[in-house]
């Protein structure tokens, strides 16, 4: 098995251990009918060069931007990634670690979100910033989101028309279900109506417009502030092109409330369209309604200067339903390639690089214009703008004419019909500017442009330069240094066991990096056209098949962007499929009291509310306890399985029928399908909707926080209901299908988080049938076999076979020795192992979970146990060596309480 | 005199239906340092044993409960010194003032003595 290294021996020796005669005998709990006979009707895994060919040959079917002339922006801009970034920033410490929960390993981490912090508030002009949300797109949403809970009123939300049509469209998906009102305000040329929202906007509202908005256009954000200001309302600030940030005039100095968006520029490889970082930044006094992870600086135990989550009573996991929002894992790693663009580049070095853009956009349009018929329709633009074409097919000319064509704008605005989007980066050579122009007055069969000679530097006098940002440049070896000491300060899975319960930390593959940053893949534009991305769009085809298998499901879409994501866009879903019937009298979603705090904060974005169920004796759902809670008035019931604690639900059919006898949908949280995969499958068991975590199941590198993947099943009564675009095929072509009228509309921007997909590819291909079905089957022997050597020396909280994972409770160990659950995970650390997950579930107090996977040798394991029992023993004869552990550690134990009282979440000021 | 509420609330009669609302020792122990406090506007309106107010620490959040009534008054103090609740919970920590829609509410509730045998258990 590719990346199984228990032996057939190891299994016979473990199995002893465990006390049962085989692997199937740990499934016992599993009803029989629900055991997949044949297994997986998947193909054989590969070899690891066949696996490389197949990506080579398919990705010659992609048409990479690298090669071209570029023009195409909409969104999503070609810029320079320097070598140094991505080497520094892909180093196994930042790729592989988790999200830094133990700050004592993982300073690495927290200090590059640290950075980007500071960077986002440099450049947008605001006072605080988040460290990452899921793209731009999304981002914005919950800027609206966000300026509504202050509001706490019923606000109307005004969308200018000229907001990026994506974001648009995940504005209406994310406030639609908490009936919250959007309207749109139109254009006036390229520009917001701004006599229009005078005249529209209602008082204590929230208006959204875009910097520079999607045609190019600089909005004049003092106008519109002062409008908002007249009537009391919020200004929320998107920005898709980040670089701009760095010219022109900040979006805080202009008066915006809420700055949301796209920080791909700087230092994200295009890769289709993601995984993209997202950004907001708003004003200190809102911090407590912020959505997504602040890094906080503090001290630790010996006064030392260190850096720790903070502030995180907003969120999902302590807030639950009531939380801020339900984000969870974001994009950690590429708010690190921002952070690290940043660092290398500096505020000067992004300004230049915007300049570029801006100037090389205006000399194009300066030519251009010498052409009869070409009508530039932007007036104030700095590297994006409309050009009007003297006739229709200009898109098609220039894809033929061998660039990479702008976006044709006749779709999404109509009155803009034939017209294209031209973007311009530092990326566009004095050759592509020229081959541009040629083809224009080819297009045009008459008349002539002047050449450009020089890379053009100048640009127009109203364009005022803001002040260089204050973000110090570096020299590429000192990035290099930087990074290599923040990277000594994390704990990653190169470094060791990570038995992390809940988060499937396994082993990441080395030649999934090797594939998603070839070429072909990694400079991949989302808004190409369709035969220039046939292989991306394979990919996103093969991958929805694979999964189908591996859960059941009828249908899937890839495009969440993490767990919780997929979570939120199964709610939607199901909310649409009861409206749709005319069953608005359900609105409330069940879940277990040992649920992730996702599953009632994804509840309440999708406008519904939570009821809990307690746990019953063996640990199942106490079915009694739900019968009395299921009815006219129930959604859905939302249920991991195996359960938070690590066993599987012994009374699934019987949920299942008793959810859907009340009408009911069931749900899958896919955070623990590990310990299934190939044994049984979710849509058997009776899910309606499936979620699952690519980043945790499939293998794709946690990134110390994101970027994840939240592919979502269904069964065919609820595929109409699925987020577009989805990937279909004729023939031998794929393509993007849209029109479902009952399309619950887009969770996020373009396809989904495309690098992460296409790992999880590779990880399925590589595996094959027989790879897969051993996953969920080694998982379970390798929980069973810690739980069995150690529940002799450390309580277990239910003793019964246990799935992937086992819960213990350090309770007694509490009452007897007075050292706690955190004090036994610090104490962890300093045998070189990450800690388990501790205090969750909230059902079991003072908890420790457990979850070695399915990638771990045996002699790892052993260790650990060794380990754990030298800890054990600790306790009797050294117990004041818990006080202050972990020693080996660059800090120690934290103080987080100064960490949100003297609230420090920038370099270099004290916030407030 | 002082009345308790399972919830660890004390609430205290100043007479003519107002009374004063806190959390208990107990409680503010538990909840360990207290970080922030998410106060009611003044003239808002509860209805019977909904949540007064959310108290925060690191890593837990809490609601304080009220009777049906209208907020009165807050402790703007603790907007600064939200540390008051750990201090002082049933003096200078208190959290604000309820103007009760039934003044015969508080017979409900548990006395001093009632509470504290509550938490034996």
């Amino acid at each position: 098995m590719a990346y199984i290294p228990i032996t057939p021996e190891d299994e016979k020796e473990m199995l002893k251990v465990i006390g049962v005669k085989n692997i199937d005998d740990l499934f016992a709990d599993v009803p029989p009918s629900q055991i997949l006979k044949n297994g997986l009707n998947l193909p054989h895994g590969m070899t690891e060069p066949e696996l490389k060919r197949f990506f080579n040959m398919i990705g010659k079917n992609n048409l990479p931007v690298s090669d071209r002339p570029c023009f195409l922006g909409a969104g999503v801009y070609y810029h320079e990634v320097p070598a140094a970034v991505k080497s520094v920033v892909t180093r196994a410490e930042f790729l592989t670690s988790y999200t830094p929960y133990q700050p004592e390993i993982a300073q690495g981490t927290l200090q590059t979100l640290f950075d980007f912090q500071t960077y986002m508030v440099e450049l947008t002009g605001m006072q605080v910033s988040n460290a990452s949300l899921y793209d731009g797109a999304s981002a914005v949403a919950e800027a609206a989101l966000l300026a509504l809970r202050v509001k706490k009123a019923e606000a109307f939300v005004y969308v200018s028309l000229a907001v990026h049509p994506e974001y648009r469209q995940t504005i209406q998906t994310y406030l639609n279900p908490q009936g919250h009102k959007v309207r749109e305000i139109g254009l006036k040329g390229t520009e917001t109506d701004l006599e229009q929202l005078k005249t529209e906007l209602w008082p204590n509202s929230v208006v959204i417009v875009q910097y520079p908005n999607f045609l190019g256009t600089i909005e004049d954000l003092a106008a519109i502030s002062k409008i908002c200001k007249e009537k009391n309302s919020y200004l929320v600030v998107a920005v898709a092109e980040g670089v701009n940030l760095a010219l022109l005039p900040s979006p805080g100095s202009l008066g915006a409330d809420i700055c949301a968006g796209s920080a791909q520029s700087f230092g994200n490889i295009l890769s289709f369209g993601g995984p993209h970082a997202g950004f907001l930044t708003a004003r200190f006094d809102d911090i407590r309604q912020m959505p997504g992870r602040i890094v906080g600086q503090t001290v630790d135990r010996n006064g030392k200067e260190a850096l720790v989550l903070t502030f995180q009573a907003r969120e999902q996991h302590i807030r639950r339903e009531r939380a801020a929002s339900n984000v969870c894992t974001t994009q950690s790693l590429m708010a690190n390639f921002a952070s690290a663009w940043l660092y290398f580049k500096g505020g000067r070095g992004a300004q230049q690089v915007a300049a570029d853009g801006a100037a090389t956009a205006h000399a194009l349009v300066t030519e251009i214009q010498k052409i009869p018929g070409f009508k530039v329709e932007t007036d104030r633009y700095a590297n994006e703008f409309v050009l009007h074409p003297p006739s229709a097919g200009f898109a098609n000319f220039l894809a033929e004419w061998g660039v990479v064509a702008p976006y044709d704008l006749s779709t999404d605005y109509p009155e803009f019909k034939n017209c294209v989007l031209v973007a311009c980066t530092e990326m566009t050579s004095l050759e592509d500017m020229e081959s541009f122009i040629s083809a224009c007055e080819e297009f045009a069969t008459k008349g002539h442009a002047g050449k450009v000679h020089q890379k053009p530097s100048q640009l127009p006098g109203w364009i005022k330069p803001r002040p260089v940002p204050a973000i110090e440049t570096h020299p590429e070896v000192e990035v290099v240094r930087y990074y290599t000491e923040l990277a000594h300060k994390n704990f990653c899975i190169d470094d060791g066991f990570y038995p992390l319960g809940s988060c499937t930390m396994k082993y990441n593959p080395k030649v999934h990096e090797e594939i998603a940053f070839a070429d072909v893949w990694a400079n991949l534009h989302p808004a190409q056209r369709e035969d220039e991305v046939q292989g991306a769009l394979q990919v996103i085809y093969d991958l929805e098949h694979w999964l189908q298998e591996v859960t059941g499901c009828h249908a899937l879409t890839l495009q969440p962007a993490a767990g919780a994501h997929g979570e939120l866009t199964a709610l939607l879903m199901a909310k649409r499929y009861f409206a749709d019937r005319g069953e608005h009298q359900r609105v409330n979603v069940i879940v277990p009291d040992s649920a992730h705090g996702t599953n009632p904060a994804s509840a309440t974005m999708a406008g519904w509310k939570t009821v809990s169920v307690p746990t019953d004796s063996r640990g199942n759902m106490d079915l009694e306890a739900l019968k009395g809670k299921l009815g006219k008035d129930t959604a859905v019931l939302m249920l991991t399985n195996p359960s938070t604690l690590g066993l599987f639900e012994e009374h699934i059919l019987e949920v299942a029928k008793l959810v859907h006898d009340a009408g009911g949908l069931l749900y899958y949280d896919g955070a623990n399908m590990n310990a299934i995969v190939g044994i049984c499958r979710p849509a058997d068991m009776g899910f309606d909707l499936v979620h699952l975590n690519l980043h945790k199941t499939f293998s794709t590198p946690h990134g110390g926080g994101g970027p994840g993947s939240g592919p979502v099943g269904c069964t065919k009564a609820l595929e109409p209901y699925l987020p577009e675009p989805r990937v279909a095929k004729e023939g031998n072509r794929y393509y993007l299908k849209t029109g479902s009228p009952q399309t619950i509309g887009r969770m996020k921007g373009n396809v989904g988080n495309f690098g992460v997909l296409l790992r999880a590819l590779a990880y399925c291909k590589r595996n094959g049938k027989e790879g897969l079905e051993r996953v969920g089957r080694v998982a379970t022997l390798n929980a069973n076999y810690l739980l069995a050597r150690l529940k002799n020396h450390y309580p277990v909280a239910f003793d019964r076979i246990c799935k992937h994972e086992f819960v213990l409770t350090a309770e007694p160990l509490k009452n007897k020795y007075g050292i706690s659950a955190l004090d036994i995970a610090k104490r962890i650390i300093d045998f070189h192992y990450h800690p388990p997950t501790i205090y969750f579930p909230l059902v079991v107090h003072e908890s420790i979970m457990i979850e070695p996977t399915e990638t771990e040798t045996k002699k790892t394991l052993d260790e650990f146990v060794d380990a754990m029992l030298k800890i054990r023993t600790e306790m009797e004869t050294n117990p004041d060596v818990f006080k202050n552990a972990p020693y080996s550690t660059p800090v120690s134990r934290l103080d987080e309480v100064k960490a949100v009282k003297e609230p420090k979440l920038v370099k270099n000021a004290v916030t407030k | 005199m002082r009345k308790f509420a399972q919830t660890h609330e004390w609430y205290e009669d100043l007479g003519s239906g107002k009374i004063k609302i806190g959390i208990s020792k107990h409680a503010a122990h538990e909840l360990s340092d207290v970080v922030f406090i998410e106060l009611p506007d003044v003239g808002k309106k509860l209805a019977d044993k909904q949540s007064l107010c959310v108290l925060e620490s690191v890593k837990a959040v809490a609601d304080a409960y009220s009777p049906a009534g209208t907020v009165v008054e807050v402790n703007t103090k603790l907007k600064d010194q939200a540390s008051l609740i750990n201090q002082d919970p049933e003096g200078a920590g208190w959290i604000a003032i309820v103007q009760l829609d039934n003044p015969k509410a508080l017979d409900a509730y548990l006395t001093e003595e009632q509470y504290l045998a509550t938490l034996q258990h």
